[in-house]
């Protein structure tokens, strides 16, 4: 069988998604014996052109990079969003909901005005994606299951339950259980990370996106019932979810 | 089960036994404190062992029936070959409570019923249960009592009552009675009169504390037939995240998802089995994207029925121990069987 060619792209984000790729150890090699890996800038300065499967990293937030992703998505056959930042906007997308003027001025300062940057969207917003694999950064065994299943045609697995399932599964003590209650987005969090964030006592913040049906309603009364505020209930959708509205 | 002959051992010598076992490298596997609820853990001193709730988050299942469970693997070249994994290890589970003897018990005649279940059968087989009695009621959620689950079935090898400075012992097995063969002692009438003191004093008890199941317990298979359309399920169901905490922590749901994963040379693969649920909103999804159990409440109402309505006629026998996981781990507080079932039953006789 040929090797399909694969590339890795990267818009605004940190390039952990990418990391996490290269840390693959072992599997790492796998992964260059199955496919033939013709752009990746974390790994190697070559860039051919002709991929047919596009890994794509981090959020879309200046007009050009509107004009590269829809490069990439002429040539490849299969765009994969990789990531939160891809998948949703990201972290980088909570300068969303602050002025603009400051965000620009905050982050380039006097030189503001030679970046042409626009809201942080996730990369669906302007070209068509097949898969999305997601979670910030994204998880190894996640990540070479899906890439398996590309590779054999199949839609990958990914869940559309929420984190709870996996923090049961680990028989975690609830964060809402605790003696001091911690909120936690679980209940309306996709799966497929292992409900890491509970398991070490943090609550989760919801990288993995929203489930396609999610009981806000229900959430918003439990966090109400442990004294949250509508803002800090913003808070928690704003740091990975504040573009729910526009897409889950 | 043939009724084996009940015995009585010290206390002091039966966990020393066990505490010998552990150091000769034996796994067992009790109930110990996790932050402000329980779990089971390995221990390494049956010091450890938390012998009275609050209850464990997950049940035993977990050891017979894990939540990930490698069932094969493959390797597809020009011809396919299959390694089936059948497996399983020699392990104690101590402190085991009733409600969970009974969940267990149910889960037995499930995966040995039709198509043979070898991997949860063969984990069975080389699982060794000794149970203990509660005296006082695990947690507020629990209403074991309501469900005639205070005492186990069957399905324990050994099943201990607290009686000061002795354990009162129920055999249930060989392996059970050659475990304690050298410490038991027969019992005499005293420690029959004993227990049975102990036993009234315990219900009691629970009869006192855990909340009442108004409908009469073999009436529930009734009682959800005829209120299969109640606006119940929807008020209930409309607070629902389908989070399926309520399936995870329940001793007798017993549902899983098979997946395939290859590897990335795509010749080697596993096909493994997950922890599953029918309040998961794809539960019921098909090939062809359907979801045929549409609706929160509908979902609700599947779970409640399976309980204590479609087994409970099928096995003649509740598939709610009233172990109180679900009522505690759901965080809208709308899955409890028992509050159900009074509910259904309040508005129904108006
Ligand atoms: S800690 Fe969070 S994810 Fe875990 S069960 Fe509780 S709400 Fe769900
Ligand atoms: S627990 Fe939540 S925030 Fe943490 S990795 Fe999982 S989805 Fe992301
Ligand atoms: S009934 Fe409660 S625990 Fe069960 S899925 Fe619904 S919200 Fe979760
Ligand atoms: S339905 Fe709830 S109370 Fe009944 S056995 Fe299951 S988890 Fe326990
Ligand atoms: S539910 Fe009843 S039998 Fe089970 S642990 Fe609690 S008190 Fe014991």
């Amino acid at each position: 069988m040929k090797k399909p060619k694969v590339g890795f792209f990267e818009f605004t984000c940190c390039e952990g998604c990418q990391l996490t790729v290269l840390s693959l150890g072992d599997k790492l090699l796998d992964l260059f014996e199955s496919v033939d890996i013709v752009n990746f800038r974390e790994a190697s300065s070559y860039k051919g052109q002709d991929y047919e499967i596009a890994f794509i990293e981090g959020s879309i937030s200046t007009s050009k990079d509107i004009e590269r992703i829809k490069e990439i998505r002429a040539r490849a056959k299969i765009c994969v969003a990789l990531g939160a930042c891809a998948h949703l906007g990201g972290v980088n997308a909570i300068r969303n909901f602050q002025r603009q003027s400051d965000v620009r001025w905050r982050t380039y300062g006097d030189k503001a005005w030679l970046f042409d940057s626009i809201l942080a969207q996730p990369i669906d917003a302007v070209i068509k994606v097949d898969h999305v694999i997601p979670e910030c950064p994204i998880d190894k065994k996640e990540f070479l299951r899906a890439t398996a299943s590309i590779l054999l045609g199949k839609k990958p697995f990914i869940p559309d339950y929420p984190v709870c399932v996996d923090c049961k599964m680990k028989a975690n003590v609830c964060l809402f259980h605790k003696p001091n209650p911690i909120a936690c987005m679980g209940p309306v969090t996709r799966a497929g990370c292992g409900a890491v964030c509970p398991s070490v006592g943090n609550a989760c913040e919801g990288c993995r996106g929203l489930i396609p049906d999610p009981n806000l309603s229900a959430w918003e009364e439990v966090l109400k019932e442990h004294g949250l505020s509508i803002e800090d209930i913003l808070k928690f959708y704003h740091m990975y979810n504040g573009l729910m509205g526009v897409r889950r | 089960m043939k009724k084996m002959k009940n015995c009585v051992v010290t206390k002091r010598e039966l966990l020393d036994l066990i505490d010998r076992k552990i150091g000769e490298g034996k796994e067992v596997i009790a109930p110990a404190k996790q932050e402000n609820q329980a779990n089971f853990k390995r221990i390494k001193s049956t010091r450890e062992i938390l012998w009275e709730g609050p209850q464990t988050v997950i049940p035993p299942k977990a050891f017979l029936f894990p939540q990930e469970e490698e069932l094969m693997e493959y390797e597809v070249n020009d011809e396919i070959k299959v390694k089936v994994k059948v497996e399983g290890k020699p392990i104690i589970l101590l402190g085991i409570h009733p409600c969970d003897m009974n969940g267990t018990t149910l889960l037995d005649k499930v995966f040995a019923e039709n198509n043979l279940d070898e991997h949860y059968l063969k984990k069975r087989e080389f699982v060794t249960i000794i149970g203990a009695e509660c005296l006082v009621p695990c947690s507020t959620e629990s209403f074991c009592y309501r469900k005639e689950s205070v005492l186990p079935l069957e399905g324990f090898d050994l099943f201990l009552t607290d009686m000061g400075k002795n354990f009162f012992v129920e055999v249930g097995s060989k392996k059970g009675k050659s475990l304690i063969s050298k410490i038991a002692r027969k019992t005499t009438p005293s420690d029959a009169k004993k227990l049975r003191k102990i036993r009234r004093v315990r219900d009691n008890l629970f009869d006192k504390e855990q909340r009442k199941l108004k409908p009469k317990l073999e009436d529930l298979p009734k009682l959800l037939r005829e209120n299969y359309d109640s606006p119940v399920w929807d008020e209930h169901g409309s607070r629902c995240f389908n989070c399926g905490s309520c399936n995870m922590v329940c001793p007798t749901c017993y549902c899983f998802d098979v997946r395939d994963y290859m590897e990335l040379n795509l010749k080697r693969g596993n096909r493994t089995r997950f922890w599953d649920g029918c309040l998961l909103t794809d539960f019921t999804k098909v090939a062809s994207g359907e979801i045929f159990r549409e609706g929160r409440g509908a979902r609700l109402r599947h779970r409640t029925n399976r309980k204590d309505w479609y087994l409970f006629e099928k096995w003649e026998r509740s598939f709610c121990t009233g172990c109180g996981r679900c009522g505690k781990a759901c965080l809208t507080k709308i899955v409890d069987p028992l509050d159900i079932e009074n509910e259904l039953y309040d508005r129904w006789k108006r």
